[in-house]
């Protein structure tokens, strides 16, 4: 590996990436990614089209990098197929047969996987995602969210040591989503490497602080969502202020050097700065010189949603 | 009334700690699957109809025939068969093979790129070659079975009915049952390779069984009318006859009179078993070079 150290690696890295390209035809799906995941989880975020179910499938080993390497635990997954035994995947696409039931399915996921006992194995992770009252019923007759679950179930069933999941919560109502969510976390928590392509980013704020973004096939930012947002120096911050004479501070605040805008509601001002540490520590002094009450000051785009429109505003 | 009482389970992640097994447990897993779906085991009724009218058409006969010869043995304790051996049989369940095989093959290989089942296969321990062989393998158990089953039937009930005695029938006429696997092996490579190579492919079921037939049907047409014409290599066109490579097998076997379009070209028997052997062999090539990007 080239460079392994920053927000983009992960300090024990269990899946590691190269450099990664991949190309179909004309058409450059990942263009020269290289970052790492560990023991935890992490969030891969990108707008439809960015390439990332191709990075994932390169993960997997089930497609090749057209330039590149991508390591599993030290090893290619395609050379060693008994990597396989480590990796859990969760693709996009419906990859359930109908005819099966649910039950049928995952035993035959773990028999796939070489489990002894699979029926065992298999009634395990059906309890696991909760769909132990259908787990008799044929997944044909299963709505989009049990089937979700089940996908989730047999890539669960064989105990691996890390989880890709490609969308796994589309189509799930909000309890399905929460109890996948919880068991997400607690997997990341017992040290599984759990990895979660979304791109609802309130799911993925829910789930995790650690992204890795991908916008146009090329790695468009990695680590905790603050500190991505933070290091997006050359976009305004825009903070909430609400205090009981908002035109008074506003004017206030407009004779600062690092203050861009201001905008005044009925009792909030809206102030956009380069300096938000600089606002922060100004910002009571001024309060207090024209005998103004603050009750709330917040920033306004630290939220993914908000560095996620940036990422992609960039391009 | 008793005291109200409440409780929390834990639905967290409960790993499995048994045992691990190789390879193998995943192609049996293969296998088996192959087998329930190309018999439409679990499926709707319309999807065991084609396969199990073909079994019944493979195995009827055998019964009745066994079933009349002990009928008429009662009048005549001495009298040969007249249904004919294994080897006019055999010829009855080739057709057959050939028509399973139409349908069974692409409903085995194209539904699981239809259903976009392939990544339920390639997450897992195991290679391209793996699925290619288990799902072979599916194929070729369940045709074996029912070209083998009424096979032994006759093998057994005719021994019964031997005036020299079970045991030296049954030792006696092992030597068909020899020619029955090495005939039916033929059959399954031989018009097997041809399907498969089709379904991996094809895009659609139905339009796989129609190509695979035209193919079959239209080789063996084009092979007679090569055999009528009088220029230089024109035999060779014969040797396009999938239909009737396994054929020629099985007469060359049991030694029967050869009828087929080669022979009748002028090659010898090998020449077929070559044809069918080359065509596997692509076939194997064609399959991996196919699956081995997606598994």
């Amino acid at each position: 590996m080239t460079t392994t150290t920053g927000p983009a690696f992960a300090s024990a890295p269990t899946v590691e990436v190269d450099d990664v390209s991949k190309w179909f035809g004309q058409k450059v799906a990942v263009s020269g990614i290289s970052c790492s995941f560990g023991p935890g989880l992490t969030g891969l975020l990108g707008p439809n089209g960015a390439g990332k179910t191709t990075l994932l499938r390169m993960l997997t080993g089930l497609i090749l990098p057209s330039q590149g390497e991508v390591l599993v635990k030290g090893q290619g997954p395609r050379t060693n197929v008994d990597r396989y035994r480590e990796i859990g995947f969760v693709p996009e696409e419906s990859a359930l047969y109908g005819s099966l039931t649910g039950e049928e399915y995952v035993a035959y996921a773990a028999r796939l996987s070489g489990i002894a006992n699979p029926e065992q194995a298999a009634r395990q992770a059906i309890e696991t995602v909760a769909l132990s009252d259908a787990k008799d019923r044929t997944v044909g007759g299963y709505s989009k969210g049990m089937r979700q679950r089940a996908k989730v179930a047999a890539a669960l069933v064989h105990e691996p040591e890390i989880l890709v999941l490609d969308e796994p919560l589309n189509g799930t109502d909000p309890v399905q989503r929460a109890h996948l969510i919880n068991l997400f976390q607690e997997l990341a928590g017992n040290g599984c490497t759990v990895i979660v392509s979304s791109h609802v980013l309130q799911e993925v704020e829910r789930m995790t602080e650690r992204v890795i973004a991908v916008v146009d096939g090329k790695l468009a930012a990695a680590g905790d969502i603050s500190a991505i947002r933070r290091a997006m120096s050359d976009i305004p911050y825009r903070v909430a202020i609400d205090c009981d004479q908002p035109r008074r501070l506003g004017a206030a605040l407009l004779d600062n050097e690092t203050i861009n805008s201001v905008s005044v509601e009925t009792n909030r001002i809206h102030v956009e700065t380069s300096d938000l540490a600089g606002l922060g520590k100004v910002i009571a002094g001024l309060a207090r010189d024209i005998d103004t009450r603050l009750s709330r000051f917040s920033p306004e785009d630290e939220s993914l949603e908000s560095v996620f429109r940036y990422l992609v505003g960039r391009r | 009334m008793s005291d109200q009482t409440g409780a929390v389970f834990d639905l967290g992640y409960k790993p499995y700690e048994g045992t691990r097994l190789g390879r193998s447990g995943a192609i049996r897993a293969i296998i088996k699957d192959g087998m329930r779906r190309v018999m439409g085991i679990r499926r709707k009724a319309r999807r065991k109809v084609y396969p199990w009218t073909l079994v019944a058409f493979a195995v009827l006969p055998a019964v009745v025939f066994v079933g009349l010869a002990f009928f008429l043995s009662t009048f005549s304790p001495d009298a040969e068969s007249p249904f004919g051996g294994h080897a006019e049989y055999m010829g009855l369940t080739g057709a057959i093979v050939m028509l399973f095989f139409a349908l069974a093959a692409p409903e085995l290989l194209i539904s699981d790129r239809e259903e976009g089942v392939l990544s339920v296969y390639s997450s897992r321990p195991m290679t391209a070659w793996d699925y290619i062989a288990a799902r072979a393998g599916a194929l070729f158990a369940v045709v074996a079975s029912f070209v083998l089953f009424p096979n032994i039937l006759m093998y057994l009930g005719f021994a019964a009915l031997d005036a020299d005695g079970l045991g030296s029938a049954l030792v006696g006429n092992l030597g068909d049952m020899g020619k029955v696997i090495l005939t039916m092996t033929a059959y399954i490579v031989g018009y097997g390779a041809p399907a498969l190579l089709i379904s991996t492919y094809a895009k659609r079921t139905g339009p796989a069984a129609g190509i695979y037939l035209a193919i079959m049907f239209g080789s063996a047409g084009f092979a007679e009318a090569f055999q009528d014409v009088n220029f230089t290599g024109a035999r060779y066109g014969t040797l396009l006859s999938f239909l009737q490579h396994p054929e020629v097998i099985r007469s060359w076997v049991f030694g029967q009179t050869q009828t087929a379009a080669p022979i009748n070209a002028g090659f010898k028997p090998w020449a077929s078993l070559l044809v069918i052997v080359l065509v596997a062999v692509l076939t194997v090539i064609l399959m991996h070079r196919r699956y081995r990007d997606e598994l």
